[in-house]
């Protein structure tokens, strides 16, 4: 797997999520911005584990990205990220990136992993990114794919 | 071969290369022990060796598509009697190599949500348990009749057979492309003496599996190498090769 492609392509499946009436556009990227354009879903840390078959054809990623939304409203800003993190509905990412699979039988992601499935979800909280707080989530994603 | 990591078993089944959807290989042979104990056994408890068995134990990650994947594979080799090949350490020519005729016996597939989709499987020796040296690598390319690298395994004496396996993982080509491999034994390592040929499999022309022997006798040669006939238009054929002696 090649992970920068991998982070692309979920950034990309996320950003087709719908978001909630009134709610800004989500902004979606593959890294880790140095500023926030909120709401923002980014891919962040990763945790890579080699070598899962033989002959170095599976590796298991587990890719935290997050979720995080302007608290300028508290009401209306957790409202858009239990939307965002609903396991069913058109602003959920959840829906969202697990419509990358693909279909039965396909490779996930455009070909760039065998397959993904966004596991769960943590640490809803207040996050401080680049000196600026927002109320958000993390995503753990796994991605699987040969090495 | 000092201690290693096992990262690079290779598990070739029929005409399936099996080594990248599995996460565990175990191979086990084994004798009965049968009680020869008597009067004159000094007091201890005397056993010899019944009859012999291996067994061989693969499990990992499921996959389906086609012939060369673990559950098209499995699906046609259930309750079939076929080759099994197994290199503790990659299948380079030259590269130890455990193989032998046996029965796929049992297949499982499933796991709980959340879980990778697993198989595993056994197969059951038929033939004697042979531990050998890989003669052809599976990840070259063979177009055009040719002849493989000679490998030192020494003379046969009178009880000894000559065993050895072929998996075609691919065929490509027109033409009804045909692949037939035979095992040459030669005194010399150049082959420059009088090659004898061995064992003759059967023409290939798609994904397959096959191990023979020959019969039992002695004789000097102690070079062997494959040898391989390639017909058909534009062909190309990815096969694996393993010989021992038993």
């Amino acid at each position: 797997m090649q992970f920068s492609t991998v982070r692309e392509r979920i950034a990309a499946a996320a950003a087709t999520v719908v978001m909630p009436t009134g709610s800004a556009p989500l902004t979606c990227t593959g890294y880790v911005p140095d500023s926030v354009m909120a709401p923002h879903f980014f891919c962040a840390e990763m945790d890579i584990s080699y070598d899962k078959a033989f002959n170095r054809k599976l590796d298991i990623a587990e890719l935290t990205c997050r979720a995080l939304i302007s608290r300028a409203d508290d009401k209306s800003a957790q409202k858009v990220l239990d939307a965002l993190l609903s396991g069913s509905g058109t602003a959920s990412l959840k829906t969202a990136i697990e419509a990358a699979r693909g279909a039965p039988g396909e490779l996930a992601l455009g070909g760039a992993a065998h397959d993904l499935q966004v596991m769960r979800v943590q640490g809803y909280r207040w996050y401080e990114h680049n000196g600026t707080q927002y109320v958000g989530a993390e995503l753990i994603i796994k991605v699987i794919g040969e090495g | 071969m000092g201690k290693f990591t096992l990262l690079d078993c290779r598990l070739f089944a029929g005409g399936a290369d099996l080594s990248g959807a599995s996460n565990k290989i175990e191979l086990s042979a084994e004798f009965e022990e049968k009680d020869a104990t008597n009067y004159r056994s000094g007091g201890w408890k005397e056993v010899k060796a019944g009859l012999g068995s291996a067994e061989a134990m693969g499990e990992g990650f499921w996959e389906a598509g086609d012939d060369g994947m673990v559950d098209n594979a499995s699906w046609a080799q259930l309750g079939a009697v076929g080759a099994w090949s197994i290199g503790p350490d990659d299948s380079a020519v030259g590269d130890l190599a455990y193989f032998m005729k046996a029965l796929r016996g049992n297949y499982s597939l499933g796991d709980a949500v959340g879980e990778l989709a697993p198989w595993s499987g056994t197969a059951k020796s038929a033939w004697p348990l042979v531990r050998g040296a890989f003669a052809h690598p599976p990840g070259t390319a063979r177009t055009a009749t040719g002849d493989g690298t000679a490998q030192q395994l020494g003379a046969l004496s009178a009880g000894q057979r000559l065993y050895a396996s072929l998996h075609v993982l691919s065929v490509a080509g027109t033409s009804s492309p045909t692949i037939t491999v035979e095992i040459e034994s030669d005194t010399e390592e150049a082959f420059g003496d009088t090659p004898e040929t061995r064992l003759s499999f059967t023409a290939a022309t798609a994904r397959s599996g096959q191990i023979l022997r020959t019969a039992a006798g002695a004789h000097a040669d102690t070079w062997y190498r494959p040898t391989w006939t390639i017909t058909g238009t534009n062909p190309s054929f990815l096969f694996v090769v393993a010989l021992g002696i038993r």
